[in-house]
Formats: C-alpha cells, structure tokens, sequence
C-alpha cells in the first residue's frame, strides 16, 4: 500500500520536472523519496506509514525526526493522508520550514510549500581556503569587466557613424525574461538566419 | 512577431520513457508525464458504473485507472518505446494524439490575442518520414477542433539537445531505455550520417537480471524497476574490462557490492563475484568481450542489426565504432571538428564512480574517449549535457522562438512551419 503511495508521489512531483536521486543507503534516518530540481536543489520527501500515524504524538515525532533531513537537503516534504493533515496544526511544520503535500486515493496536492534551508558553509580549513581563493580571483574578474567596460564607452564615443544601409541585419536577441538556457546560446543567431543564407551539409 | 513567440512557443519532447511539454512560458522546466495511455476495459462493471466511458487515458490520473496486471501489456502502450511506430499501429497513434491534446490543453491561455501555438515538437533521429506525416495530421486535427496550433515544426532530438547545449558542430549520442541514436551536426543535422543502435538502458538491465539469477536472486530479477535501481546503485563502467576483473578478484573486499531492496529486509550480496558489476556497464558501451558469451549462450537475448520501420538498428557495434562510422559520413573537413565536440545525453550515461575505485572504474565520458583512443582518434573531447533530462525540450523552445515566420516547412531539407491557419 505505501510503495503504491510512494509511486503516486513519485509521479506528481517528476510531473514538476523533478527528478528522482537514489536514496542514500548510508543515512541514519532515510527519506522515502529524493529528487532534484532542475536548479539543483535537492528534495526529501517522507512518507510515513499508517503504522507511523497512530496518534498526533507520533506525528509530532516523525517533524522532529525529519529535522535531520536538513542537513543533507534544500527542501523536505512531508506526506500524509488527506484525513490525517486535517488533524494537524499546519503552523508546526510550516514553523520548521517543511512543505507538506496531502493525499488521498485520487488527488494529490501540495498544502505547504517548502522553505529552501541554506546550509551551513564547510568546517574543512581546505575548502574554505578554495572559497576564498575563488572569491579574491572572482573580485579580480570584476575589476577586469568593469575596466573593459569602460574602455568599450570611451571607444564607442569615438566610433566612426555609417549610414542606415551600411549597418549589419538585426539580429533577433533573447530578451531578459527569457529562460537562462537562451543567454550566450550561438542557436539563436543561426535559425535566427534560417532561409536567408545558403544551406550547407543537408541530405 | 518574437513577442507572440516569446509568450506562445510550445515544445513537446516524445521519450522514449517520458513526453515533456510546455510553453516557453514554464521558463526552465517543462511539464513531464510517462508517454503512455491506457485503454480501459469499457465492459467492466466498476468502470461503466463510475465513469463516462473513454477510449484512451493519459497523464497524471492514469495509474487511478489501471485494472488487473494480467492486462497490463496489452493495455498500457508506450507508443515510443523504441522511437518508430508502426504506420498501422493504431492504438499507439491514438496514444500519441491523446497526449498531444493533452499537453496542449493544459496550458491553453484565455488572452484574447492568443491564435494559437508555435508547436516544435521533438521525435528520435530514426523516425521515418510518415511518422512526420501522421504528427502532422494529428496535430492539424487538434487545431480544427480546438483552434490550438497556429504552425507546428518536428525536429529530431539530437537536434534538438545541440541546441539546447549550445553547440553548433558537434556528434550527439543520446542514449535511452530502448536505444541509442548517434547525429552529427554543423549548423543543421547531417541526416545521411545518423545512425541507430539497438541497445539502451533496457539491455544492461537484462543483463543485470542475469548476473542476479546466477547469484541466486532470481525471484527478484523480474521487476524492471527494481533491476533499473540495482544497476544504478552497483553498476561500475571499467577502464579496461580485463583489467577490472582480475582486480576484483583478487581484492573482492575493496570491490564488495551491497544493495538493500528499500522498505524490505532484502539486501543483495555479490560477495565474492564483485567483479560481476564492471560486466553491467561496459555491456552498455561494448557487448562484444568473450565473458559475455555465455550469457547469450544460457538465453540472454543478443542485440542484434534490425530493421524497425525504415532504419536498421546496429546491435552489436560498440559506441566508438559507432561513432566513427557516422563521423567518417561527413565531409572530410568537417570531420576532426565532429570528434571535438561529443555530447552525450540520456540516463543511460548516468553511472557511478566510487572515489576509491577511480582508475579503474570510470566515467562514460572518458569511456567514450578510451573507445575511440583504440580506433586511432584521440583529439577528443566529450561532455554531457548540462540537463539530461530537459535539454531536448529546451532546444524546441529556442528553436520555435528563433526560426523565422517566414521558414517554410520543406521535405526536402525537413525543417520550417508548417502553417496549420493564419
């Protein structure tokens, strides 16, 4: 019964363009599902068994149980029975930053959404010493940008003005509230151009 | 004319496994369901009862309505399963129009300028042309009934996942559940060089079955989902098959293989045949070492050259000879430019690398290039696709936003809008 529970849930949250990770056998406490986004959080969902829910003490137990979950994952679910969510305070899991989605034999939903738990940065002095690396040769990169930036302004003050005929075709540019994967993408100059040059390599 | 598109370009991505839909408007991540319908049984009692009968069910209800498991195979059809359908396949045609309608109605808008959808829709490389014929019907269909597509555009998936990936010259081998398609690219999809192989996913999961039955497993080795998880979870891809083994062997505790069946007191042992899990992942990459002899030997089935529709599927042709023989298709020229940029994409690339097993067990990036290493080639680079899952469909998308009005759908070149009404 729970495993056809946990395949339902499965297919709601895939349907949310989630992607299902395989569970970390090595976990003191296990979810009983994991996925990841496409922006790569990482999600535990628990699902408790009938058995699990006899009181509202046993669910007050399972949210202090799954605090561990934080740890490891950006956002964590909990999954309970339509009839079992109504007996809740939603106030206490919602307190804990969890997210809670509800079921019942046909419908699936999700009540609560979850907090995005940030995680505490490496205690390894290696790691740390690799972040600040990063950051100094990022602040160093900045500086760079800003000052080709401004030579870039000075250059086109001074640049040479040509007339409406001579200047290259527009070309059609991902505007800002286009998905990411549109940013730097070479695909949109080229279909951009498709029937207006020569076709080359077709079979 | 970039602003309609901008709000109303739809992609659709048939899987093999999974159909992914929606308008460009879902920013990164599409809708996903399984693409598969069920047919019902209309004579059934429960079902005349409860509900308004219903030839065909798709998407998120549809386990709801699954009845006895003896059914099921003729019931519930994937109709991409292997990314041709028969011509005369009916019922996995109706499967194909049903999703379609569906993922197009989940998102239709209620603005008053709305005319319809840029539909770019994705199908495997290996699709023959009356499956663009029949999706073109299908969709012409939905539009009279339901004014839903404006024009429609099909493009094969390896397109699709270079433009999604951002490349322009480039080999893609996208590789899944039922089989692998490999396509060269420079700018347009070099379609006398695409070629097919007849082993996915699917067949390392066969192959985990049987290495399971000789372990004594053999009352587990029947779920595909379960064998799916145990070759996720154990499989390793060797740097060198030989060498792998006779490593394992000697040292079976630094190779141990463990995997607990979740929510059962089950735990899968391989002990002393360790070794047996490097067998899993080359399998994928290359079927033809002497140890797997016996496996097709005892039954297993053998990956053989078949014809589906109108493109023969290679069985047993490794990834790198594969590779090379749909490079050595193109222009001479355009050839070392093809073996820099590979891309791979689909699950079946997805494998484990055990920290302490590195140099021996690797990656199927640097497995990609060892193969092509022993043909001779060897100024090679390989990546995956940033999102395995979604790039296909983040490629329609860029696609049916980029592609001038004006581009005519042509069968020659097999690319443009088909207009389906101004």
């Amino acid at each position: 019964m729970i495993n056809l529970t946990e395949e339902k849930l499965k297919s709601y949250l895939m349907s949310k363009a989630m992607q299902p990770l395989s569970i970390d056998e090595s976990m003191e406490t296990k979810p009983n599902l994991s996925f990841q986004e496409g922006n790569g959080y990482k999600v535990f969902v628990k699902v408790p068994s009938r058995e699990e829910l006899q009181d509202r003490n046993a669910i007050l137990s399972l949210i202090l149980n799954s605090t561990t979950f934080r740890k490891t994952a950006d956002k964590v679910y909990l999954a309970l029975p339509k009839i079992y969510a109504s007996i809740i305070d939603g106030a206490i899991i919602q307190g804990q930053g969890f997210g809670l989605i509800t079921y019942d034999e046909k419908t699936i939903e999700e009540v609560i959404a979850p907090k995005i738990f940030e995680h505490q940065t490496s205690s390894n002095p290696q790691e740390n010493l690799a972040i600040e690396q990063l950051v100094s040769r990022i602040s160093q990169l900045e500086q760079t940008v800003q000052t080709l930036k401004s030579e870039i302004s000075q250059l086109k003050s001074i640049r040479p003005t040509f007339n409406d005929a001579a200047k290259p075709q527009k070309i059609e540019r991902a505007p800002e509230s286009l998905p990411s994967f549109f940013r730097d993408n070479a695909w949109l100059d080229i279909l951009s151009k498709r029937g207006k040059e020569p076709e080359r390599y077709v079979s | 004319m970039s602003e309609y598109r901008g709000r109303y370009t739809f992609g659709m991505d048939y899987g093999t496994s999974d159909y992914k839909y929606g308008p460009i408007t879902c920013k990164e991540n599409p809708m996903i369901i399984e693409n598969r319908g069920y047919f019902p049984d209309k004579e059934s009692v429960m079902f005349r009862a409860f509900e308004k009968p219903k030839d065909v069910i798709v998407g998120q209800e549809l386990p709801l309505y699954l009845q006895a498991s003896e059914d099921l195979s003729t019931r519930l059809i994937y109709p991409m399963k292997n990314g041709v359908i028969e011509k005369n396949d009916e019922r996995a045609w109706q499967v194909v129009s049903e999703i379609s309608r569906y993922g197009l109605n989940a998102f239709k808008p209620k603005e008053k300028d709305f005319e319809g959808f840029y539909i770019v829709a994705s199908v495997s490389s290996v699709s023959p042309k009356y499956m663009y014929e029949k999706l073109f019907e299908i969709y012409r269909q939905i539009d009279e009934e339901e004014r839903l597509v404006k024009a429609v555009t099909i493009i094969p998936q390896p397109f699709a996942v270079a433009i999604g990936h951002g490349i322009t010259t480039c080999v893609v081998i996208e590789s899944g559940h039922g089989n692998s398609q490999l396509c060269p690219l420079s700018k347009y999809p070099i379609r006398n060089a695409v070629l097919a192989i007849d082993r996915g996913g699917g067949d390392a999961n066969a192959l985990t079955a049987e290495i399971l039955k000789d372990l004594g497993y053999g009352d587990l080795a029947q779920q595909e989902t379960f064998l799916r998880k145990v070759k996720e979870t154990v499989g390793l891809i060797p740097v060198g098959l030989e060498e792998a083994v006779e490593a394992a062997k000697k040292n079976p505790d630094k190779f141990k293989a463990k995997f607990k069946v979740p929510g059962t007191r089950i735990v899968v042992d391989f002990e002393e045949n360790s070794w047996m899990r490097f067998l899993i992942g080359e399998y994928v990459f290359d079927p033809n070492h002497q140890m797997f002899q016996s496996y097709f030997t005892r039954g297993m089935r053998k990956p053989k050259d078949v014809k589906i529709g109108d493109t023969i599927f290679r069985g047993m042709m490794d990834f790198g000879e594969a590779i090379v023989q749909s490079v050595e298709r193109c222009p001479l020229e355009l050839q070392p430019h093809l073996y820099r940029e590979i891309v791979l994409s689909g699950g079946n690339f997805s494998w484990n690398v055990p920290e302490k097993l590195e140099g021996i067990s690797t990656d199927s990036m640097t497995k990609i290039r060892l193969l092509l290493k022993e043909k001779g080639i060897t100024n090679v680079k390989v990546t995956m696709t940033k999102s395995p899952q979604l790039s296909v469909w983040h490629g329609c998308i860029i696609y049916g936003f980029a592609v001038p009005d004006e581009y005519a759908w042509n069968w020659e070149r097999m690319e443009g809008w088909l207009k389906l009404h101004d």
